[in-house]
């Protein structure tokens, strides 16, 4: 039956299982019970830091961060618009996560690097495709934190 | 249990390489023909005496017929390996293996990769991203994110630190100029190097190793046999390979300023070969430049250099062709090219003409003991090979 309903909603997809979007979108994690690891990837099927195997829960992840270290860049795959600045986010959860920033000019950000270190961002979404069955397809990025 | 290594009961007898570059009119039957011929008579071999072969290609075959076709091996075992861009250390290191334990007497490691016809030009795995987010994060950009976190913790300005970069690759272009089977063989200024077009910031085009098509061979056996064959043979001292557990992309220890394997794969073959300060005692290395802030981490990673001087060594020539200790003598994967299968058996072709004294042009006066080192992955997440080779037993 959840099957059949699938097939008929058009609703938007998320583009990585780990981005939810109800009741607003933000990212969820699987927490290692035993020490504390948290990862992205909902399917891993065990911790590489202790190597638990049967204890993970889901967690809720923060929607603000803060940039590690970021490049901009200028080559990329065929279709894809450049420049863009991909970076490393650090959620206060004590994950790390690979996403593009935007509201953040490419070229300033190349100029004055240091205002982009450790910049406060928050979780932002878009539509960025729509797939076969006509599907809006929502990516997340992060984007200078508003307040 | 413990990583005993096989120090000195493995010799190279033979090695060949292909020019590495744009070989459209060859595909991978050719080049690996060209390789293992040249292996077989720089052995004093005939094909049918080499009892043994592993082939290392990440995406120009699978099996073992891959080999076994173009060269009518006559009913030998040929075993396929992939390990990334670390696939020709790791062919190396099974064939190896195999003559140590006394299963073969000779076995041949070749490695190969055709990228020119493969319909892209860049080291692209992965399917083209459709989302903007984790697929975005291209492999120069997933590798330029070493420099401004290497330039932040040591406090160097990104000016001097795009210098430092700036310099490693001039370096090894000037290496390459002098070597006649690299894809660049043209010495390039430090200004044109540094206004490079941008590829993902700090990293421009000449920041990045060559994509390129070859192959490169060797021919090993037991220590004790290498002279029936050789009067020169290198010995193998250690061989290291550690994959990783992919901790780095998740988890905020890891500040992008090392590769945790490489650190790892480092020690494991510094014991195995009995180093104990490699700044001072190895004389040479060829080491995975695969972008111009990977090698400086390496630097540090395999002991070169204290943490956070490595950049200090660069621009003080430490590492040049007349330096302590030459890096990438041969051009590395910047100068040389990168055909990913055999790259880490390239490296390994340098050892061999080095301590041979045939490296005409780019000769290191009496280089006793090489490094090789081999990556395959992305900071954080990779598998990492080292391998220690010597000119003499002992």
């Amino acid at each position: 039956m959840a099957e059949q309903a699938q097939a008929t909603d058009t609703g938007p997809r998320p583009i990585v299982p780990w981005l939810k979007l109800a009741p607003k979108p933000h990212l969820e994690g699987i927490k290692c019970e035993k020490c504390g690891a948290i990862y992205l990837d909902p399917k891993r099927v065990a911790c590489s830091k202790c190597g638990e195997a049967e204890k993970f829960a889901p967690v809720t992840l923060s929607d603000k961060g803060k940039v590690y270290v970021f490049s901009v860049v200028h080559q990329s795959f065929p279709g894809i618009k450049t420049p863009y600045v991909t970076a490393i986010v650090d959620l206060p959860e004590g994950i790390s996560v690979r996403a593009n920033l935007t509201g953040v000019d490419p070229e300033q950000a190349q100029k004055e690097p240091n205002k982009i270190f450790n910049l406060p961002v928050e979780l932002t979404t878009g539509v960025t495709a729509k797939d076969r069955e006509g599907h809006d397809v929502i990516a997340f990025s992060y984007q200078p934190s508003k307040n | 249990m413990a990583s005993r290594g096989i120090k000195d009961r493995v010799a190279i007898i033979g090695m060949g390489c292909t020019k590495f570059g744009e070989h459209w009119d060859k595909g991978p039957d050719d080049l690996l023909v060209d390789a293992a011929y040249q292996a077989y008579e720089s052995a004093g071999v005939e094909p049918n005496d080499v009892d043994a072969y592993w082939l290392g290609t990440m995406g120009s075959g699978i099996s073992g017929l891959t080999l076994s076709e173009p060269l009518k091996i006559q009913y030998k075992p040929v075993t396929r390996v992939e390990n990334m861009c670390a696939t020709g250390s790791e062919a190396l290191r099974q064939a190896c293996y195999a003559v140590a334990s006394g299963a073969f007497d000779m076995a041949m490691a070749i490695g190969v990769e055709k990228l020119k016809d493969s319909g892209y030009s860049g080291l692209v795995m992965n399917a083209p991203p459709n989302d903007g987010t984790e697929g975005s994060m291209t492999a120069p950009a997933s590798f330029s994110l070493l420099a401004p976190a290497y330039f932040k913790k040591y406090g160097l300005d990104p000016d001097k630190g795009k210098d430092v970069l700036t310099r490693i690759a001039w370096k090894n272009h000037k290496n390459g100029a002098k070597n006649p089977k690299a894809q660049f063989q043209k010495e390039v200024s430090l200004e044109t190097i540094k206004n490079s077009p941008k590829i993902a910031d700090p990293l421009g085009i000449m920041d990045c190793s060559g994509v390129s098509d070859g192959s490169a061979a060797a021919i090993v056996v037991r220590a004790e046999d290498a002279h029936k064959y050789c009067k020169n043979p290198i010995y193998i001292k250690a061989l290291s390979f550690i994959a990783g557990p992919a901790e780095g992309p998740l988890s905020q220890d890891y500040d992008f300023t090392t590769f945790r394997e490489v650190v790892a794969t480092a020690k494991d073959a510094y014991a195995q070969a009995g180093i104990t300060n490699p700044r001072e005692q190895i004389s040479m290395a060829e080491v995975h430049d695969c972008f111009t802030p990977t090698e400086l981490v390496l630097y540090e990673d395999l002991g070169f250099s204290p943490r956070g001087t490595a950049w200090q060594d660069v621009m003080d020539g430490f590492f040049d062709l007349e330096g302590k200790l030459p890096v990438n003598p041969d051009g590395g994967l910047k100068s040389f090219g990168h055909p990913i299968g055999a790259s880490g058996l390239r490296m390994m072709y340098e050892m061999w003409l080095q301590m041979r004294g045939e490296a005409g042009a780019r000769q290191i006066k009496n280089p006793k003991v090489g490094l090789t080192h081999n990556l395959g992955g992305a900071p954080g997440r990779c598998v990492s090979f080292v391998s220690v080779v010597g000119s003499q037993v002992g």
